[in-house]
């Protein structure tokens, strides 16, 4: 309880509007939640349970019909640079070569990008895909279109790293190189990770907590540590530890589906 | 008109904008792709030769006068006399002059409304039905009213050339800057981008394939435009011309201002259609 929490989820709760309905379609209720500085934290739930709406609360992007997020202490108004995001989708302007992508968000910022070029380099040289730099859009695969985005995010060196799914649309080998590359870059940045995905093995294998949400109205229905040493492994994918895990959180989740199995 | 540009006018939610044409087929798209590539040309020149050959057999074989046919070898030699004599240049100089001043002002104005219109969604509603019945209205028919207006020198075929030039701009800009992908949106939400800048950096360059597909709609139909304000009152003029060859049953000199109409549109097209390649590059890797 001494360390200030870096991000910190007080009473969010929120609802969309919804025809003949005065109450609305309630997606989040009362959800808590402090992310330690430096913490990477995955948050798993069925789909619809509300992932993308707090993630978006999270970011600023969407203020909470209720409750408040803190950053650092201070409440959340809007986007800041402290945050950066990865889509599930790498959201690229195909006009604009990988490098001019990753340059984006210090050129909306007017700041001199030729302070950053040599940043952006590293960065696309980090995540893989250096010898891309000056290719389009169009001219790259799926997953090297979503790590320029990752790169991108990492640009001004945000100090919290959101990623709504970001790599549910590659296949797994892709996936698993990105996985690798993110935790890679994580831990060279020291950022807070806050990281949402519907793949269990996924959550666990990277964060340092998994926070479990129950279908919608999305809530925190249990939070499980994760035991597995850094700096993860593959080999770790496969230990009886992280099947264990896996297990748990799975279990959990059916539990709390109303089509759950039973016993 | 010659010819309808490939993949245009297509329907949109108003009933107007002009589709972006697709980018063209990949390389890796079949192995006998390259070569079937370079024979696509050596085809339609083929073709081109057989159409002239039968044009001249049917107006030999049926004996037609040239009032009414003339072959492809009359035509052709009334088009040297005009070109080699010097008296078709000046007049292809004042419908250039007009279609190319038109188009211009017309783009110009097309893209500086839209763009503007596109700021307000209040305004786009508001002004959406009068779009639609603009668009409706034939322009064509208010040439005669622009020769009382503007009397017969250049300005009435500008006005009715920069008409006409100016929807598919206009709407095609609108349609442009508003079909932005919403995440993109959210990106630059996200990175705190301000309105002008969501506007130059986001909007702007989506907008672009969207204008150049209006551009080249606006480029054919002001030599349209040109030649009939022509038509309509002219002493100088590609469309006067025409005028005055029907006045004389000069039917070859018909014929030889519409192949120089022909090559006017097209070569006026392939400059825009070249613009656009250059300015999209990335959409041609």
């Amino acid at each position: 309880m001494s360390a200030l929490p870096k991000l910190a989820v007080e009473g969010v709760s929120h609802w969309f509007p919804l025809d003949g309905d005065p109450l609305g379609l309630l997606v989040l209720a009362d959800v808590n939640l402090a992310v330690a500085p430096g913490e990477f934290v995955a948050i798993v739930g069925e789909s619809g349970c509300g992932k993308t709406t707090l993630l978006r609360i999270l970011g600023g992007l969407l203020r909470p019909a209720a409750g408040r997020v803190l950053l650092d202490g201070q409440p959340v108004a809007g986007p800041t640079a402290a945050m950066g995001f990865v889509f599930q989708r790498p959201v690229l302007l195909e006009w604009r070569t990988a490098l001019d992508n990753v340059l984006l968000p210090a050129e909306l910022a007017h700041e001199p990008p030729g302070r950053y070029r040599a940043r952006a380099l590293e960065l696309l040289e980090l995540v893989g895909v250096g010898a891309f730099a000056a290719r389009y859009p169009r001219q790259l695969s799926g997953g090297m279109q979503q790590r320029v985005a990752l790169a991108r995010a990492l640009l001004r060196r945000p100090s919290v790293l959101l990623l709504d799914e970001p790599f549910s649309a590659l296949d797994a080998i892709t996936r698993e190189q990105l996985q690798l590359a993110l935790l890679r870059l994580v831990a060279l940045q020291e950022a807070t990770v806050v990281f949402i995905t519907h793949d269990i093995a996924e959550a666990a294998w990277l964060a340092d907590r998994v926070l479990l949400l129950t279908p919608r109205p999305g809530r925190v229905q249990q939070v499980f540590p994760v035991p597995l040493p850094r700096p993860r492994t593959l080999e770790q994918r496969y230990s009886e530890q992280f099947a264990a895990l896996t297990r748990a959180i799975r279990l959990a989740m059916l539990g709390a589906s109303p089509a759950g199995v039973k016993g | 008109m010659a010819t309808s540009p490939p993949g245009l006018p297509d329907a949109s939610p108003t009933g107007t904008a002009h589709r972006v044409s697709p980018p063209p087929p990949s390389p890796a798209a079949g192995t006998g792709w390259r070569c079937r590539r370079a024979l696509e040309p050596a085809l339609s020149l083929l073709l081109f030769v057989g159409l002239l050959v039968a044009w001249e057999a049917f107006v030999r074989l049926r004996g037609l006068p040239r009032l009414v046919l003339p072959g492809p070898l009359v035509v052709a030699q009334a088009l040297a006399d005009g070109l080699g004599a010097g008296y078709l240049w000046p007049h292809i100089g004042t419908t250039l002059g007009e279609i190319l001043l038109g188009f211009l002002a017309g783009s110009a104005l097309g893209i500086g409304l839209g763009a503007l219109v596109a700021q307000s969604a209040l305004l786009r509603r508001v002004l959406n039905p009068y779009i639609i019945a603009s668009q409706a209205m034939p322009k064509l028919a208010l040439a005669p009213i622009f020769v009382v207006w503007f009397g017969f020198g250049l300005t009435p075929k500008v006005v009715i050339t920069a008409l006409i030039a100016f929807f598919p701009l206009f709407e095609n800009t609108l349609t442009g800057l508003h079909d932005v992908d919403p995440d993109q949106v959210e990106l630059f939400r996200a990175l705190r981008a301000s309105r002008w800048d969501t506007f130059v950096k986001l909007r702007l360059p989506h907008a672009v394939p969207y204008l150049f597909a209006g551009l080249r709609v606006a480029m054919v139909l002001s030599v349209v435009g040109a030649v009939v304000g022509e038509f309509v009152g002219a002493n100088r003029g590609l469309g006067a011309l025409i005028i005055a060859a029907q006045g004389t049953m000069d039917t070859p000199q018909m014929f030889a201002v519409f192949v120089v109409l022909t090559v006017l549109g097209v070569a006026l097209y392939a400059l825009v259609e070249f613009a656009e390649r250059w300015c999209t590059r990335w959409r041609y890797p």
